[in-house]
Formats: structure tokens, C-alpha cells, sequence
């Protein structure tokens, strides 16, 4: 206890030092426009951080201290970097401490935040779990000034080993600065190592300071545009700029060596919850039995896994709120998979253990795979550590190829990937022969939306008729996601708010919405439908869009610029079946669709339409496909304008009108 | 050992032997069936207070709902606010009840604390207890909690919703009095003022609420549901003064009285208060001008709100002007005060003004009340020959402009469209009174479009648009662009004009507020790849108006159970097209007009050799329409949305 009260006080003292201001340059002071980016509202001067794990008294203690300079050119910087709030987590041992900060005006005034105007609050506290904010608003901002603030923030009695360093900001930024003191031998064990993400730091040179700065390395960067959102852009950490300082055991320089023995590695740990016990031979016999080919074997232990047994984290065959916490009171340290077998419920993670356990019993001869995930950043060969791998599947060997099985997500089909595991690296942890592979992307017919209308034209130019819409592979996949845990009542609601956005004044009857938590079930929507003004009645015609179900679809890309690359979640299809009986008395006049768009390997689009021989029905046959394995779901900045043109004329078609006439 | 059995099986035939038994009475009541989408039911709502005359009082709220679908989950929460200083929470339970008929209590610890309305303060001494039974609440289950807290309340009323959005079974709201006390209660959206007395105690009640459905286009839900406004008079006289222990009102000049002495201490004229007026005055003479650039000097000040002590009436008073001049921040009060401050160091008079920002149709006149209000603006003493469409006339005071100095985008003159027309209090010690709020003249918000289009014998087309917008559309567009930035603000542009016209790239972008016509004017030169829709090269299709008009409520769903708000709007869009000579003009939609008490539309068309004019005007006065109405406006606003969207057919000669 006493080492406990002396390591405080210390902490107290060390963290009352903080940093002192630095001179302000008369420049800076007198700066009137940005210096990277002229449109610029704010540009950050610099951002220093010092960074240290340390022991002390015996207790281990992350420290970051932070510094930042902002000079603010208009009124819009100043609405947007008026307050400071930093958020801390006591009951984590996380405190804030130094926090201070001060108005530099352009005549070198300085208004500094008094201490009275720093206030702290509790934001959220529930029994040990509380978020404490300290906050405060800089004093007489006007545009033209430097703000600059202060705040160490401590972990107590932990040592972090991954520590994230943005070497971005959300203004551009002259110049950042880390100064990190590698953690001792004592306390990680392992050498500490760094790898930047989306920028170059400069190399790592011993800092010059004195008194408690000693032992600290300095990197940093220049001269950083800021970081902008753009849709359908790639993942934020993989297009912002970011250094990872991490702590690994492995000193191994060879890539292929350090992948292979981590392969081996992650096998026996993964393998611990897993029991292949007499139960579980049993029930993969009698899953298996009539199934001949390794893919019948292990799809069929898939399916199992996904409807037979009730996953904790889903909504999936009806598992209620009160299971889930039934479910997560009976989890303890050592739950295997035999625990849920039992219950009949688990995890995903434990539900993809009883896959592995179902298959090694079946003979299958799984292997743990460690993944990686688009929704984080790309996995980096040279960056030895299994930081970017976090996501897990099984691999069932096949005649030489692997096959890949992730039941522990319900809806996904099996021998599929989720969306964001789907062309990324993975890590298969076969003990004999541990590999890198990339995920395979699914093509375009594994994701179906299929449209089927039956609709009538009226003379006014409404249309009314009923749908059918059915969805397959990733489609389904997210339309469950959104579903699943809905009531029924709902799940009507919430299909039929999205149709009512999409065509505004749609009149909807009879929807159903079928299998919407049924893991193998095809999601099916049906409803009738009128929606008036559809057709533009002039005197004598009536214009209208064969392609229905893209009636008021907006273009996908409407900026000019593109900073960022182009991605897309997946490969996918439309398959439209339209029929639309004409108005009586009306006939169609100088019609013609635009037929084929072929755009290489990327995507196809078909519109095309034939008449009745009386004339009073057309027949709209629609086939959309974009993507491919190995093209069109990721674009570099410099493709934007083709892709953009693309879409824009595969808008063009869909919008495609056609045009009766009065007889 | 019997008795033990036999007691046993009492506690296992009950079913809800763990909960009280209110929560059982209420739990087990039967409700009539309600639409699919109604996510649940509130059973029981009930607040219970016993107050005295110090303003100590002691409230226990209790509430049962019954979930009834998967997203009424997040229905399943207790949730209320204090204040750290003045109030003690002496218990708070909570009790959920599975369909399996399992039972759980939550106690004291596991209700969330935290700082209330952490998102629109800085710091705020109100805190939330808060417990979310969401996680384990499935369909079919019950949701009850119970809280019991001592508060100092500043005034001696109180406000009661008999109903959130969720249909209600049973609500009631008991009061308990001083002796000799009396009360004055007020009911509002359907609700009944009277009561049952029984003895000190007053109980209103409600049963069988039906679900509020939340509709587009409806005035705000706060001023439409049932609720129940109650005033604790004293036996004799007001007490107004900011030191009795709790205020009461019976009129408006009370609270008048009540504020001016909590706002009048901070009216602190220093030296720093009265340099910064002369600086920002000293170029004008004119008394009109000199307001202008205080005013415009306070709208500039950040927003920060930092709320203390207000159990004791702190979130009516405003820091000291001194204070705020110096920080540069403050919130609506602070600003209001600031003004107010610098106006008096120059010798013009203003006084501050309670309104309810948002919703124009809050504030009631006959319940005096300082409840009735959440912003604060000011009303500025003006010469009599003043005309700006904020100012109004007081038979005490005189020409007052209101000026709201906390939107830093309405121009000096005017007032936010949402506060227009309300009722507020001018607060003005003995002099203070209801006062309805200036509201602008027809035709103050205004669009007027002009579009000169070229139609290109690719089906291409090059156009320019000229939107100039006045009154709040101007304010509105300055915002938005002031907001967003240069980059920002063309981006959107492109999203916007891109949804009506496909590919449009913007070629030249020229926008700006005028600040002396108040104005926002945007010029803009565009090409389309492919507007017009060609069939087989000889039947050609273009959309006369490319843009449709926003402005219009939104009448998409086929009936409504509310009432309709239309927007005072006032539209005029010129469109001037040419055509490719090798196309000739085959048939150009009808003229139409329309007509309605609450507003008209006409488009005129005129076609001549090659060319096209285009003219149209939409005008619509401010209006509540009632539910009955609702076929008739949707039919009227349908016509006009048909029009903007009709044909031009043109054939190649």
C-alpha cells in the first residue's frame, strides 16, 4: 500500500512538471493565410507528444504528454477549436493531468485559460465504470489567433503494447513530433518497434533533453494536409496517417520465416478451447453421413453450426435478449466447446471452435486461418506482427485448394466470406505448413438481388402492381444484419420506410418480409404497390422509366474530385424482371432501349425490352453486374473520373425513358 | 412446516412476488391492441409530489411499460435529472419482468450517472440517473422503476407530460400543498385542468392515451401533447422577490418582476464594457447603426454554455457582461446580458426576453410561468420612425426591436422564422409583459430563380442559374455556406444539383451574403452530358424545370392524424430555353394555377420558334391545417409537384 501512495505522489509531481510553453515566432503571430492548403480555416503548428512506459515502484504507467499549437484564420476555426474536452476512464486507472491552455493574439497578448475555467465533470458513472471530461473554452478568440494547449494523459498500473500516433489531423499540420521512451526489458520484455501507416516519419534519432527527458528516440513528419472523409472511401486506417509503436518477441527479419513460425504459434492457442470429444465425433458422423465429397461434408457442418446452434452475439433463430444473458452468466475462464455444444449456444468464436472440432472429428483436416479485415488496414507483409490479422475462420483442405467457412456468422453461406474479410491476407496456422494466402473476393453471382414486378400503367401515369424482391449473398447478409432483431411488425416498417424514400408518395399493401433472422433462409420482401405520378402525362403521351425499381435512384458519385481511392464492399448482381401492362387506347411510339454496357472486366449492364403482339404489355429484362474477383472493387484516386463517368452513364440507362402515345 | 409450504406455494402462484405489488397491479393490466409499429405501452406513469413552502418538496415518479417490439426495447429505461447541489436521490429502483415470468431488480448502483445535457454544455451541474433495461427487455416484457428524491425547487410550479409518443394506460400527477395553499392548474393538448382534492392532496388523471405518431410537416410534439401545467399559490400575496424561498406567480408581471431582479446585477457596466461599446460605435451617429454593430459584435461571440447552481436559479442568470466580454463566450443569457450592457453604457435601453426557441406555438398565455421558455433574447429601445420587420410597439416602452443575438446568421432587423409570432416575456421589472412576437410580412422569405438553358444537339446541356433569396432562405444559405466552408459548400452544391440533373458539372460558382440588402446571392454556370431523353433520334424529352422547389411540406404519406404546418414561402422561377434549330417544340405542358386559403401556385409556359419560356410561382401563407384538411392540401401540393416535374416533347423537323 505505502508503494501504492509514494508512486501517486510521484506521479503528481512528474506529471505537475508538464511542458513548458514554448516562444511564439512573430511570424506565425502575423501569419494572414494557410501555408499547405490556402482554403485551409485552421493549420495545426506543430503537435508534440512525449510518450513512455515506465515502472515506477513497482507499478507499470503509460504516459502521454501532448502539446499543440493551432493558429485559427477565420470564424469557422474558431466555432470549431473553441473548447477542449478530454474524456478519462478513472476506474481504468487513466487520469489527466497539466491540462492548461492559452490564447496567443495577434499582437502577442496572451490570454491564459485560469484555472477556475477548467471544469471537470462526470459524464457517465456506473458503478466502478465512470468517464470523467475535463473541459475548458478559450478565452477572447477571435480569427487571427494561436491557441496552444496542454494535457499528460497517465495509465496507471498498465503499459500499453500497441500505442497508435497519429501523424495526422483533421487540419493540415506543419509539423508533429513524437518523442517515445521505449519501455524497459523489465517491463515489456521485448524490443520496442514502430510501423507508420499512410505517411513516412522520419527515422528514429535520440532526442535532445534533459533532466526526466532522458532516454527518449524522436520521430515525426511535415508538412501534412489534412484528413478528409470521402464516401465509399477505404478504411480510415488505411488512408490516414498513423504510426504504430508496438513491443513484439520476435526479432526475426525474414518475412516468410516470421509468418511461418506465427502460424505455428496461433495453431496451439487457437486449438485450446477446442475439444474433439466422443460427443462431438458422434454428432459429425451423424452431420455427415451421406455426403461423400469433402465440400458436401464440411458445408453441411456449417449449416449445422449456423441453425442448429443459437449464436450469443445474433438474433438468428429467435434467440431472445434473456437467453443472451442466461447464455453469458454460465461463461467461464475455461468454456470449451464441448460447454456450448452443451448448451447448444456460443459465441461466434465459440461456435466456429465446435466447426473445427465437428471437422477435425469428420476427417476434414481444418486449419486455423487468422484474418484480416478491410475495416481496418490492409495487412502489410513486412510489418511483422499479428496486429492486422485479428479476424479468425476455418480452411478445409480440398484437392489442393482451401476452402474457407466463418459460421460464426450466421447468414453468411458457407464456403463465403464476409464482406470485409474478402480479398484480404490471412494467416493459415497449419502446423506442417503454415502460409500467407488472400481471401478469394466472390463474384458477382454469389450476390443476387432479384426484382420481379408484375405493374400496370394507368392513363394518368400511375403505376401499380405487385414485387417480388429476394436477396442472396451479401445482400442477404446485410439486409439481415439490419432485420434480424426486429419484430416482424418492424421488419414490414422498416422495409416499407425505406421504399417510402425511395419513391416518395408510394402507396404499400401487403408487405411481407420472409426469413429475415433464418440463417439458410432466402430473405424474401413481397408487396403491392401504387405510386402516382410515376409517368409524366403531357397531352398526347406518357413518359416513364422502364427500369422501375431504379425510379429516382440518385448518381453514386456527384463531386468532381477525389482525394481518396475508390472501394467497394463487394461483387454484386441485379436481376430485374419487369412487366408493365400499357394504359388502354395507348401505344408505344419511336421506342428503343440502350441495350448492352460493357465495361471490360469490371461490369455489364443490360437493359432491354420487347412488346406484347397486341401491343398492351412490354416485358423489361434488366442485368446489372459489377465487380469481379480480381477487378472493380477497388479504384486509385487517378481512375476517379472514369469510375465517375461510369456510373454516371450506368444512371444514364437505368434512367432510360420510354413513351406511349393516345391512339 | 405447512405454513411454510403453503407460503411457498402463495410466492410461486404470484408470478411477480419479487417486484412491488404496484408494479405488479399495473404489469398484469390489460391494453387494447395498438398498430404493428407501436413499440410500447406505458401502463402506469405516475409523479407524486409533496411540496412546502420553502421549495424543499420531496417527488417519486413511477413508471411500468411493456415492451411490445424489438426496437420498444430502448423503451425500457428509467431516466430522470437533478441538480448535484439541491437535490438528494433517497432511492431509485428498477424491475424487469421476462415473458418467461422471471423476474429482476436493479438497484441504486446500477443506475448510469451522468452530467445532463452534455452535449449542449460545457459544464452543467444537472446530472441524469439513468437505468437501461434495453439489453435484456425482449417483446413482451416489463419495464418498471420507481425514484424518490428531495429537491429545492426556485418556483413553486410544476409541468407534468401526461404522455411521451408511446400510448398511455393510466397517468397521474398528485400534488400535495402547504396548508392553506392553494392551487392553479392549466391543461393543454386535450388534457383536463380539473382535479380530485382530497384533503392538501390534488390528483389529475388520464387513461387510455393513444400512440402519438410522429408525421412530417406537424408543428413541433412538445406543444401538442397532453400535459398539465399547475401553479402552488401562497395564501396571500406573491412572493417575487429572488430571495423568498420559493417564487410564486400569478400574473405575467410576476415573473417579470422575479427575472429583471435575478437579470439586474449583471448589467455590469465596467470600464472595459463601456471602451468596448465606444470602439465599436464611435464611427456612427446614427442611433440605428450604433445598435447594429453591437448587436453584430454579440452574434459573433461563441456559443458556450456553462451552467452552475441551478438549483438556486442559476440557469436564469446570466454571467456578468464584464465577464463575458472578457471570456468572448457565453450562452443565449449571456449574449442578451452582454448587449444589453453595452447598449446601456452608451444610454439606449433594452431589456431581456424569454421566448421558446423552436417551436412558435409553446408558450401559452394563460399559465405565468418561467417554465415557458428556453432562450433568451432582447428587446431594443428604438426611435419611433424605425421600420425593420422585428420590431414591434409597447405602450410602455415604445418602438422595441427584438433582436436574437445568439443566431449569427439572421441580419440585424430580423428574427429567426421559428420565433416569429410567439408569445414571450418582456422583462422588464413593473413594465414587463406577454408579448407577441413580431412576425415578418408576407413575402420577406423569398426564392426567385432564373435559369437561361441551352438544349445542344447532342442532348447535351448549358445552362446558368441566378438564385437570389431573401428573408430566411438568404439567412438559411448563409449559414449553410458560412458552415461549411468554400470546399464544403461546392461539394454539396454538386450533390444537390446532381440528383436533379445526372453529371451536371459545375463550371463557374459565385455566392455571397449581402450584408446591406440581406441577400444571399448565388450565381452558377453548369453543362449536363445528357439531359434530354432522345428516342431513336427523333422523340426528345426534357424536364422544363430542372429543380424541383423544397420549400413545400411534406405530403408523401396518403393520411395523417395531425395537423398539417405549412411554412409561410414565397417562390418565382424564370426558365428561358433554346433548342437546337434541327428540333421543333411538338407539345408543352398546360398552364396551371391553383388556389387555396392557404396559399397558390401558377405555372405559364410559352413556347415560340426554338424558344421556351417557363414561369412559375408558388406562394403559401403560414397555416395549420387540421387532419381533415389534409386530402384537399395534398392534392394541391401534388398538382404543383406534377407541374414542376411535366414534359417538353420535341420532334426533329
Amino acid at each position: 500500500m505505502l508503494s501504492r501512495i509514494i508512486l501517486f505522489h510521484f506521479i503528481v509531481i512528474t506529471s505537475q512538471a508538464g511542458l513548458n510553453w514554448k516562444p511564439v515566432n512573430p511570424a506565425e503571430l502575423n501569419l494572414k493565410a494557410p501555408k499547405i492548403d490556402p482554403k485551409a480555416d485552421a493549420e495545426a503548428i506543430f503537435w508534440e507528444a512525449w510518450v513512455e512506459d515506465t515502472t515506477q515502484g513497482g507499478y507499470a504507467m503509460h504516459r502521454q504528454e501532448n502539446y499543440l499549437r493551432i493558429k485559427l484564420f477565420n470564424a469557422r476555426a474558431v466555432e470549431k477549436w473553441g473548447n477542449v474536452e478530454v474524456d478519462y476512464y478513472p476506474g481504468e486507472g487513466m487520469s489527466i493531468s497539466d491540462f492548461k491552455g492559452r490564447v496567443i493574439k495577434p499582437d502577442g497578448t496572451i490570454v491564459e485559460v485560469k484555472g477556475d475555467q477548467v471544469k471537470e465533470t462526470t459524464k457517465q458513472k456506473q458503478s466502478k465504470q465512470t468517464i470523467r471530461t475535463k473541459s475548458f473554452a478559450f478565452p477572447a478568440l477571435e480569427p487571427g489567433v494561436i491557441i496552444e494547449y496542454q494535457y499528460t494523459k497517465v495509465y496507471n498500473e498498465r503499459w500499453l503494447r500497441y500505442v497508435k500516433l497519429p501523424m495526422q489531423m483533421e487540419v493540415p499540420v506543419w509539423e508533429i513530433n513524437y518523442f517515445v521512451k521505449p519501455a524497459g526489458r523489465d517491463l515489456a520484455g521485448e524490443r520496442m518497434k514502430a510501423y507508420p501507416f499512410n505517411c513516412e516519419p522520419t527515422a528514429w534519432e535520440p532526442a535532445k533533453a534533459n533532466g526526466l527527458r532522458q532516454g527518449f528516440v524522436r520521430t515525426g513528419t511535415k508538412n501534412v494536409p489534412a484528413f478528409v472523409e470521402e464516401p465509399n472511401m477505404p478504411s480510415e486506417d488505411d488512408t490516414m496517417g498513423w504510426l504504430l509503436v508496438y513491443y513484439s518477441p520476435s526479432e526475426q527479419q525474414n518475412p516468410e520465416k516470421y509468418w511461418k513460425s506465427l502460424g505455428r504459434k496461433m495453431e496451439g492457442e487457437m486449438n485450446r478451447p477446442v475439444k474433439v470429444s466422443g460427443e462431438i465425433k458422434a454428432l459429425a458422423a451423424e452431420i455427415t453421413a451421406g455426403k461423400t465429397s469433402i465440400g458436401d461434408k464440411a458445408d453441411a457442418i456449417a449449416v449445422y453450426c449456423q441453425t442448429k446452434l443459437k449464436n450469443a452475439y445474433y438474433s438468428a433463430n429467435g434467440v431472445t435478449l434473456e437467453e443472451r444473458q442466461q447464455f453469458f452468466k454460465k461463461i467461464k475462464e475455461d468454456f470449451d466447446t464441448n460447454d456450448a455444444l452443451r448448451l447448444k449456444m456460443g459465441r461466434p468464436k465459440d461456435i466456429l471452435g465446435i466447426f473445427y472440432a465437428l471437422s477435425e472429428a469428420a476427417g476434414l483436416h481444418p486449419t486455423w486461418m487468422a484474418v484480416g479485415s478491410s475495416l481496418s488496414a490492409m495487412f502489410r507483409p513486412n510489418f511483422m506482427d499479428p496486429y492486422l490479422l485479428d479476424n479468425r475462420m476455418v480452411g478445409i483442405p480440398d484437392n489442393g485448394e482451401l476452402r474457407f467457412y466463418n459460421p460464426g456468422v450466421p447468414y453468411i453461406p458457407p464456403g463465403m466470406a464476409d464482406y470485409d474479410e474478402q480479398g484480404q491476407a490471412a494467416l493459415v496456422c497449419d502446423p506442417k505448413d503454415p502460409k500467407l494466402v488472400l481471401l478469394p473476393n466472390s463474384g458477382p453471382e454469389f450476390t443476387v438481388l432479384r426484382r420481379k414486378a408484375k405493374l400496370a400503367l394507368s392513363d394518368s401515369g400511375a403505376l401499380s402492381g405487385n414485387v417480388e424482391l429476394t436477396h442472396f449473398g451479401h445482400f442477404a447478409v446485410a439486409e439481415k444484419r439490419r432485420l434480424e432483431s426486429l419484430s416482424p411488425a418492424e421488419r414490414e416498417e422498416a422495409v416499407k420506410k425505406s421504399l417510402e424514400e425511395r419513391h416518395p408518395g408510394i402507396q404499400i399493401a401487403k408487405l411481407t418480409v420472409e426469413n429475415a433472422d433464418v440463417p439458410m433462409g432466402v430473405l424474401t420482401f413481397r408487396y403491392d404497390f401504387t405510386l402516382e405520378g410515376f409517368g409524366q402525362r403531357t397531352g398526347k403521351r406518357i413518359f416513364f422509366q422502364p427500369a422501375f425499381f431504379n425510379h429516382n435512384d440518385a448518381p453514386r458519385f456527384a463531386n468532381a474530385e477525389r482525394k481518396y481511392p475508390v472501394v467497394f464492399r463487394n461483387a454484386f448482381r441485379e436481376e430485374d424482371e419487369i412487366e408493365i401492362a400499357l394504359p388502354e387506347g395507348f401505344r408505344l411510339e419511336e421506342a428503343e432501349m440502350p441495350g448492352n454496357l460493357q465495361m471490360g472486366e469490371v461490369g455489364k449492364l443490360s437493359l432491354t425490352a420487347r412488346v406484347t403482339k397486341d401491343d398492351k404489355e412490354i416485358s423489361v429484362r434488366r442485368a446489372f453486374s459489377w465487380g469481379s474477383p480480381t477487378a472493380g472493387l477497388f479504384f486509385e484516386a487517378k481512375d476517379y473520373p472514369a469510375v465517375k463517368q461510369a456510373w454516371d452513364r450506368i444512371h444514364e440507362i437505368n434512367q432510360h425513358q420510354l413513351t406511349v402515345r393516345a391512339q | 412446516m405447512l405454513n411454510f409450504v403453503l407460503l411457498l406455494l402463495a410466492t410461486c402462484s404470484a408470478g411477480f412476488a419479487a417486484v412491488p405489488a404496484w408494479v405488479s397491479e399495473f404489469a398484469t393490466a390489460s391494453h387494447p391492441a395498438y398498430p404493428g409499429k407501436t413499440k410500447a405501452v406505458v401502463l402506469f406513469n405516475e409523479e407524486k409530489v409533496i411540496a412546502e413552502a420553502t421549495g424543499r418538496q420531496v417527488t417519486q415518479i413511477r413508471k411500468v411499460i411493456k415492451i411490445l417490439t424489438a426496437d420498444g426495447r430502448r423503451e425500457a429505461m428509467g431516466a430522470f435529472t437533478y441538480d448535484q447541489a439541491g437535490s438528494k436521490v433517497r432511492e431509485a429502483r428498477a424491475y424487469l419482468l421476462y415473458p418467461s415470468g422471471k423476474t429482476k431488480e436493479f438497484n441504486r448502483k446500477e443506475f448510469i450517472e451522468g452530467e445532463s445535457n452534455s452535449g449542449l454544455y460545457l459544464y452543467s451541474s444537472r446530472k441524469f440517473l439513468r437505468l437501461d433495461g434495453s439489453k435484456e427487455a425482449d417483446p413482451g416484457s416489463v419495464f418498471a422503476y420507481e425514484v424518490t428524491m428531495e429537491e429545492k425547487r426556485v418556483f413553486s410550479q410544476f409541468y407534468f407530460l401526461l404522455q411521451d409518443d408511446l400510448p398511455t394506460l393510466k397517468s397521474r400527477f398528485h400534488l400535495t400543498i402547504p396548508a392553506g395553499w392553494s392551487v392553479l392548474a392549466k391543461a393543454y393538448g386535450g388534457a383536463r385542468a380539473e382535479s380530485e382534492q382530497s384533503g392538501d392532496t390534488y390528483t389529475w388523471e388520464a387513461t387510455n392515451l393513444p400512440p402519438w405518431d410522429s408525421e412530417p410537416s406537424s408543428p413541433g410534439l412538445w406543444s401538442q401533447l397532453p400535459r398539465l401545467a399547475i401553479g402552488m399559490l401562497p395564501p396571500t400575496g406573491a412572493a417575487v422577490s429572488p430571495t423568498d424561498p420559493v417564487a410564486c406567480f400569478r400574473t405575467w408581471k410576476d415573473v417579470s418582476l422575479w427575472k429583471s431582479a435575478l437579470a439586474a446585477p449583471q448589467v455590469t457596466v465596467t470600464d472595459a464594457v463601456k471602451s468596448k461599446a465606444l470602439e465599436l460605435t464611435s464611427s456612427h451617429t446614427d442611433t440605428l447603426a450604433k445598435i447594429r454593430a453591437l448587436g453584430e459584435y454579440v452574434q459573433k461571440i461563441r456559443y458556450v454554455a456553462i451552467s452552475t447552481n441551478s438549483a438556486r436559479g442559476g440557469g436564469y442568470v446570466p454571467h456578468r457582461a464584464d465577464e463575458v466580454l472578457k471570456a468572448a463566450y457565453g450562452d443565449c443569457k449571456d449574449k442578451a446580458n452582454l448587449l444589453r450592457a453595452l447598449l446601456k453604457s452608451i444610454g439606449l435601453e433594452s431589456w431581456p426576453v424569454a421566448i421558446y426557441s423552436g417551436d412558435s406555438r409553446f408558450t401559452q398565455e394563460d399559465f405565468p410561468s418561467p417554465h415557458q421558455f428556453n432562450h433568451a433574447i432582447l428587446a431594443i429601445a428604438v426611435p419611433k420612425e424605425t421600420n425593420l420587420p422585428a420590431t414591434v410597439d409597447d405602450a410602455d416602452l415604445g418602438r422595441l426591436l427584438i433582436f436574437d443575438p445568439t443566431d449569427a446568421y439572421v441580419a440585424f432587423g430580423y428574427l429567426p422564422t421559428h420565433e416569429q409570432g410567439a408569445w414571450a416575456l418582456l422583462t422588464a421589472d413593473e413594465k414587463g409583459k406577454l408579448i407577441r412576437m413580431p412576425q415578418a410580412a408576407e413575402g420577406t422569405n423569398r426564392v426567385e430563380r432564373t435559369w437561361t438553358m441551352s438544349l445542344q444537339a447532342d442532348g447535351s446541356l448549358a445552362g446558368q442559374l441566378v438564385e437570389k433569396t431573401w428573408g430566411q432562405d438568404a439567412f438559411d444559405n448563409r449559414q449553410q455556406s458560412e458552415d461549411s466552408g468554400e470546399q464544403n459548400y461546392r461539394k454539396a452544391l454538386e450533390r444537390w444539383l446532381s440528383n436533379a440533373v445526372p453529371g451536371m458539372a459545375i463550371e463557374k460558382l459565385e455566392y455571397r451574403f449581402d450584408p446591406q440588402a440581406n441577400t444571399f446571392d448565388t450565381h452558377l454556370r453548369f453543362t449536363a452530358p445528357s439531359y434530354a431523353k432522345v428516342m431513336r433520334g427523333k422523340l426528345w424529352m426534357v424536364r422544363g424545370a430542372p429543380m424541383p422547389y423544397f420549400g413545400t411540406p411534406n405530403v408523401n404519406q396518403s393520411e395523417r392524424t395531425q395537423p398539417l404546418l405549412v411554412r409561410e414561402r414565397h417562390f418565382h422561377e424564370t426558365l428561358t430555353w433554346a433548342f437546337p434549330a434541327q428540333l421543333k417544340i411538338d407539345e408543352v405542358p398546360e398552364n396551371e394555377s391553383a388556389e387555396r386559403p392557404y396559399g397558390r401556385f401558377a405555372t405559364t409556359w410559352k413556347a415560340e420558334d426554338g424558344a421556351m419560356r417557363l414561369e412559375r410561382t408558388l406562394a403559401l401563407k403560414e397555416t395549420l391545417l387540421p387532419p381533415a384538411d389534409y386530402a384537399a392540401a395534398r392534392s394541391f401540393f401534388g398538382q404543383f409537384r406534377a407541374a414542376e416535374a411535366a414534359p417538353v416533347v420535341l420532334l426533329a423537323r
